[in-house]
């Protein structure tokens, strides 16, 4: 069944927070309503896989994610974001959220597989490693012609450490057992990594390492890995409650040689990176929450009469969707304004647009543009130029929506049992998918426990820092 | 509670400890392969037991029972029940489905009120199977009143989330919406076509009997109590097995309590053992507290006349909150299947929609 077209009049309807941009020709409200019609096609596509992802075996889940991400290829997906001067599409990043909203009502697993490579690009973004932007996005915009997408992974959680490793005081007393020592020409990586998202399917890694694991604060680094590199194994695809489709793996490193020049960041990733990481890619996970809340509440909408107490608690679900919809998209829009999606809506890419022309990305003169100096110090100043302030103001967004969204998508399906009794346990009603789903997006990314105290943290520091 | 029942008690729990420990490695598996049905052998062991018939006569003695006569019973299911969820919560599901349909069954009998329709063949694509005459109901203004109407809608929706299996002792439909309602459905075991298991949350292995007419025949089915009646009657079911249904729901959190207590004692992370935070020490206490709950709750179904409706809310309320607190508390490891937790999660999410979802409850 072919969902119904989400042109610019709808999505004004369905998302009124774009409102009072919509007589901006060519603006924010047509890039949304863009992006977000063209995930609604691709979600209809995709819909004949998703059942079958979720019950499939391992090797069954891979073939099937082969031809899923060849269809996300042909849509285009892959190069929605990254700037027209490396021949992507400058899409906003809030159009991007709203586009993954609108899969996740179908099935948060893919959006989640697809929010994983934007993770692992934001890492690279935040460090202002123009070089290597660039050579992604060439990179990825060529796989994506090819139709083999070039798929990024971010291998952070440690067995010892959890998500002490995503909060800076946490990290301090952290028991962090990798490490990336220091050898002539690069460095020597070991250790091991857990619950990797798309681990096992990644054309690459971005892994994150202390090159000191007694003092992580200080020397938390960022690196690219390639598959297949020398001592680079996958151990093992975890066997997950929910979001099979995108399966998380668990990475070992054994003496896993880079180079210098696959070492993302010239100083510590801790504190304002991961920030700024987080404060972005919380904000996303929150659009996976409402897309959950969102479907749970059509899919019971669709099957029961809205009779005296059953229409009551159908409004409470209506709302909640709402609810979420609105924290997430308040979340993005105060990361465009001052988190890290300002660089790439803004800043950086704005650099990189002014220095090279569209069409040039790929040619010598640019590449070597790209690799004087000037530009990467332009693009690390922009980084740098961002307030402590700020960031911890776009950081307590991205937390709280998540922390909140997350529970909203679960109090929906709780609500979804209410109406429909036992019959909302039936996996041909789709709904125990989205209760799986649902109860994972309060785990990753940081627990939701982590998450509070990051808010607390942030919301401290933003009242005593105050002018 | 009398020495008597108390050494039934012990023997009965110590037969559950050793029957599940024998099948634990079979009925993991059940789980483990998302398998359909219990083994064959695992029920029929069950029965050379004793456990799929009345659970009071040859066990408890007569004496033992409270006035209304239930209390000897009762308490022996849920002991069984409680040994056996704490290995398998399926097998504890589905011998507690079986009571409660065993028990229902019994008492609507016992009535003898009911009344016997015969239909013809329902029209082809017809959604509705009306039952257009009415010659041998013995009590017209009974079936007027309530308006004997058949939903095939609702036979194949409503009718798959009860009870039962291929290897019930009796096919039963504790079909409260098939004909209308508040009425009490008996079919024939032929209209009965192969059942077909319907996937679940959790509880894997529960074999949830997706009942299917077949089209193109007639058939006939015995009501056996019909509006008030069959309401009563479903409530002597209920009251029996309500304690092993709360025995059900203490298992399932021991197990969720025992895994986090066991992971938190191991686990070293924000600069201590993760039982020495108090965020984590609030989830734990959360868990026991309910444990509590459900135990008191459990001796007062046993005690005394069954407990309001609200404390039942209650109960299904707090499962669901301690499930979700025991897997938040692995963090990564509560969402990877082997850790157990998220089985609990789920078993825990299939449990709360037994009996009715909350709001029928409240409704009640």
């Amino acid at each position: 069944v072919k969902s119904p077209a989400l042109d610019r009049e709808t999505l004004l309807a369905e998302y009124p927070i774009l409102v009072p941009y919509r007589h901006n020709p060519g603006g924010i409200v047509d890039d949304c309503a863009r992006v977000a019609s063209l995930f609604v096609r691709f979600r209809d596509e995709v819909t004949p896989f998703i059942r079958p992802l979720d019950d499939a075996t391992d090797s069954e889940r891979e073939t099937l994610l082969g031809k899923v991400l060849r269809l996300a290829c042909e849509y285009k997906i892959f190069s929605l974001a990254l700037p027209r001067s490396f021949g992507g599409q400058g899409c906003s990043m809030l159009a991007l959220s709203i586009g993954l909203e609108q899969l996740a009502q179908s099935c948060a697993g893919l959006a989640s597989l697809l929010g994983t490579h934007g993770l692992a690009l934001a890492i690279v973004g935040s460090t202002g490693n123009v070089r290597w932007l660039q050579q992604l996005a060439g990179r990825l915009i060529e796989d994506e012609r090819r139709g083999q997408p070039y798929l990024l992974s971010t291998a952070a959680t440690e067995p010892s450490a959890g998500s002490d490793i995503e909060d800076f005081e946490t990290l301090r007393r952290a028991r962090i057992e990798s490490q990336a020592t220091e050898v002539l020409g690069g460095y020597c990586l070991s250790g091991t990594k857990i619950y990797v998202s798309n681990g096992s399917l990644a054309s690459a890694h971005i892994v994150v390492m202390p090159t000191d694991r007694t003092r992580p604060q200080e020397t938390l680094s960022a690196f690219i890995v390639p598959k297949g590199q020398p001592g680079v194994h996958v151990v093992r695809t975890e066997h997950k409650l929910g979001q099979r489709a995108s399966p998380a793996a668990e990475l070992r490193f054994d003496d896993c040689f880079v180079p210098e020049t696959l070492r993302l960041n010239e100083s510590t990733l801790a504190g304002r990176s991961l920030d700024l990481v987080l404060g972005a890619s919380r904000s996303f996970v929150g659009a996976f929450g409402a897309g959950i809340a969102r479907g749970v509440y059509e899919t019971c909408r669709s099957r029961v009469d809205a009779s005296h107490g059953k229409a009551t608690l159908l409004a409470q679900m209506w709302q909640n969707a709402r609810t979420a919809r609105a924290s997430y998209l308040e979340a993005n829009i105060v990361n465009a304004q001052v988190g890290l999606v300002s660089l790439s809506d803004n800043g950086l890419a704005r650099l990189i647009d002014r220095l090279m022309p569209p069409g040039l990305a790929r040619s010598r003169a640019v590449e070597r543009l790209i690799n004087l100096p000037y530009l990467n110090e332009q693009a690390r100043r922009i980084v740098t130029s961002l307030s402590a302030r700020d960031i911890a103001f776009a950081s307590s967004y991205g937390s709280a929506t998540k922390v909140e969204t997350s529970e909203l998508a679960l109090r929906n399906c709780e609500l979804s049992f209410e109406l429909l009794g036992a019959k909302a346990t039936r996996e041909d009603t789709g709904l125990p998918k989205y209760w799986r789903d649902a109860r994972l997006l309060t785990i990753y990314e940081g627990t939701n426990d982590i998450c509070r105290l990051d808010v607390t943290n942030k919301q401290t520091y933003l009242n005593e820092s105050a002018p | 509670m009398i020495p008597h029942e108390e050494t039934v008690l012990s023997l009965v729990q110590t037969t559950a400890k050793a029957f599940a420990l024998r099948h634990r490695a079979e009925l993991d598996t059940i789980e483990q392969r998302r398998q359909r049905f219990l083994p064959i052998d695992v029920l029929n062991e069950c029965r050379s037991l004793g456990w799929l018939d009345s659970l009071s006569e040859e066990t408890i003695d007569d004496n033992t029972k409270n006035p209304e006569g239930e209390n000897g019973e009762a308490a022996v299911l849920a002991a069984l029940v409680f040994e056996l969820g704490k290995v398998s919560p399926t097998l504890g599901s589905r011998l507690l489905c079986h009571h409660y349909a065993r028990r229902w069954l019994e008492a609507a009998r016992r009535n003898d009120n009911g009344l016997r329709v015969n239909a013809p063949a329902p029209e082809a694509n017809s959604d509705w199977l009306s039952v257009p005459a009415f010659d041998t109901v013995t009590d017209r203004s009974t079936a007027n009143e309530t308006g004997l109407r058949l939903d095939r809608e609702s036979l194949t929706g409503e009718l798959t989330m009860v009870v039962g299996g291929p290897e019930s002792t009796t096919v039963l439909a504790l079909a409260r919406h098939a004909v209308h309602e508040h009425a009490f459905v008996q079919f024939s075991r032929t209209l009965v076509s192969e059942p077909v298991a319907v996937a679940t949350l959790g509880l894997t292995g529960l074999g949830v009997v997706d009942l299917e007419m077949s089209p193109d025949s007639s058939f006939s089915f015995d009501v056996l109590a019909v509006g008030p009646k069959a309401l009563t009657t479903r409530n002597v079911a209920f009251q029996m097995v309500l304690p092993a249904y709360v025995a059900l729901c203490r298992a399932i959190l021991t197990n969720s309590e025992q895994t986090a207590i066991a992971y938190t004692n191991s686990r070293y992370q924000g600069g201590g053992y993760l039982n020495e935070l108090p965020e984590i020490q609030g989830k734990l206490q959360l868990i026991a507290r309910v444990i509590t709950f459900s135990q008191l709750l459990e001796q007062s179904c046993l005690r005394d006349s069954p407990p309001p409706v609200h404390l039942i809310v209650s109960l299904k309320q707090a499962l669901l909150q301690a499930t979700d607190a025991g897997l938040q508390l692995l963090g990564g490891a509560g969402y990877v299947v082997g850790s157990g937790q998220e089985r609990h999660w789920r078993d825990a999410r299939q449990l709360a929609a037994m009996f009715g979802s909350n709001l029928g409850h409240i409704g009640t």
